[in-house]
């Protein structure tokens, strides 16, 4: 007769990493509210002190992967077990860029210093929140997996924010261009603003990998979601 | 610009409730068996099993201890019969032959079978090899099929000067290549293996799923383990067995390796995977 005896030590393996997840999401949030208060509000010493942090980012990441290294290589685990600690390491990867893309912003920040902004940031304020709530939706979605029905029906949610970040990038890289084709003396503030759109997008992206992910922990099949469809 | 659009290939819920998706099915089995049903005096051990092998696949049995994995196994080439109180109910078909209407002796050729722990005959190397063809009456050319059964088995070059020595001064991994050579000997066209490597060390383990997996080419190989990284080394499939509280083995799930230890379709099947449940 089969008896249900569970796997003490890799199941507190997998809850000390997703421990780790959770305060690496909660830090990523915190650095997220920071870089952009820092940025509107010309907050130079906010955005140094993120720039700073980051290693504490990078950090945690590498910790993440070592404890899921560490736990495959002691715990033998299969199935779902391992889909976890694969994407365990992928997504603190994917956390870790975004605090990347973060400091990225500060130190733009930085170069722009105190000199007055050239635009009245229409579409950046869009850009932010609908990045952070792909990010939010990404990593609760991670961190408290559902039923593959509930978790496909918030991955598409998710994906479907896609479109409308990468509108708005090609608005502010549009309307920036075209100013600076006038005025050059708005090149070298107005292509540090392009960046930040960019980072902007690359953000989103990044929490669209991690719904992905989650989507894969749940069916196996890592074709389940694909890119399609690439049109004019 | 460019959009990229992102969709979901993937039905919701595409395998859940799906009992058929568990079972993979052959439309030219070597080996199948047909509502299968093994009792050991009044008690059933084994319900209901239908599973089809393939040619020149390996399949592994997986599941855990008293689940009829073993029980299973030795309905193939009717090693039950050799257990009184055994009885065998549903039909074992060899390429589409009912089991119980051929000669056992004849099915055990056809499909051998080597057991958990090395059991050669305390006899030289060359006569354990040459045991079974001579039995079947074949006394030409005994020494090319010793020589080419060690070979299959990787054992020629380290046994192929002290053929005439004692089968049991080899080690146990060698024992065991042995008796892989002696089933080869009769040339059977599947050999059963009941946990082949349990009693082994790393070195002799890794040159036996070597052999499974070379052998596979020509031969169709059952195996049963308990370690669920050989099964995934070694098998092209896995069939997980599982006993309730009646004690009653049943088959809960069949299909590709892959499948089975990467994404199994059945709960049970996944906690024992991951080692939850034994």
């Amino acid at each position: 007769m089969a008896n249900y005896h569970g796997r003490k030590s890799l199941d507190l393996g997998l809850l000390e990493i997703e421990t780790k997840i959770n305060a690496l999401d909660l830090r990523i949030l915190e650095v997220f509210e920071n870089t952009f208060t820092s940025f509107y509000e010309k907050d130079l010493e906010k955005s140094k002190k993120v720039i700073e942090n980051d290693y504490l980012i990078n950090q945690a990441s590498l910790e993440i992967e070592n404890n899921s290294i560490d736990v495959i290589r002691r715990e033998t685990p299969l199935a779902s077990d391992m889909r976890k600690l694969t994407s365990y390491m992928f997504v603190s990867q994917e956390l870790e860029r975004i605090g990347d893309y973060l400091s990225g912003i500060c130190k733009i920040n930085l170069k722009i210093g105190k000199e007055p902004f050239i635009t009245k940031f229409e579409k950046i304020p869009k850009m932010e929140a609908i990045a952070k709530n792909m990010l939010k939706d990404s990593i609760k979605l991670f961190s408290n997996i559902p039923d593959e029905e509930k978790a496909i029906i918030a991955a598409r949610k998710i994906f479907s924010q896609d479109d409308e970040i990468d509108y708005l990038n090609y608005q502010v890289q549009n309307d920036l261009i075209k100013r600076m084709s006038r005025n050059s003396k708005l090149v070298e503030q107005g292509t540090y603003i392009i960046w930040v759109a960019h980072n902007l997008e690359r953000i989103s992206d990044r929490a669209n990998n991690i719904a992905e992910r989650t989507i894969y922990v749940i069916t196996g099949d890592s074709g389940a979601i694909v890119p399609y469809e690439l049109e004019e | 610009m460019i959009k990229q659009k992102i969709k979901i290939k993937r039905e919701i819920n595409k395998h859940s409730g799906d009992e058929s998706s568990k079972f993979v099915n052959f439309s030219d089995p070597v080996l199948e068996t047909i509502n299968l049903n093994v009792l050991y005096g009044k008690a059933l051990a084994v319900k209901d099993v239908n599973i089809q092998v393939p040619k020149n696949k390996v399949v592994s049995l997986i599941g855990p201890s008293g689940c009829g994995k073993s029980t299973l196994i030795r309905c193939f080439n009717r090693m039950n019969d050799t257990i009184r109180i055994a009885q065998v109910k549903g039909q074992v078909l060899y390429n589409k032959k009912d089991v119980s209407d051929m000669d056992p002796a004849e099915v055990r050729y056809r499909i051998g079978m080597v057991f958990q722990k090395p059991n050669p005959f305390p006899k030289s190397i060359y006569e354990n090899v040459a045991f079974g063809p001579k039995v079947n009456g074949i006394k030409e050319n005994l020494d090319e099929i010793v020589e080419t059964s060690l070979k299959k088995a990787d054992l020629w070059k380290e046994v192929k000067d002290r053929l005439k020595e004692n089968a049991y001064g080899l080690s146990g991994g060698q024992q065991q290549r042995l008796c892989i050579a002696r089933t080869l000997a009769v040339n059977p066209e599947v050999i059963l293996m009941d946990e082949p490597c349990s009693a082994l060390d790393p070195i002799s383990t890794d040159r036996i799923e070597e052999l499974i997996k070379d052998l596979a080419i020509s031969v169709t190989i059952v195996i049963v383990t308990h370690n669920m990284q050989q099964a995934v080394r070694v098998s092209d499939y896995a069939a997980c067995m599982m006993a309730g509280e009646e004690r009653i083995g049943e088959l809960i799930e069949y299909g590709e390796v892959d499948q089975i230890f990467g994404n199994p379709k059945d709960k049970r099947t996944e906690e024992y995977v991951t080692g939850r449940i034994g």
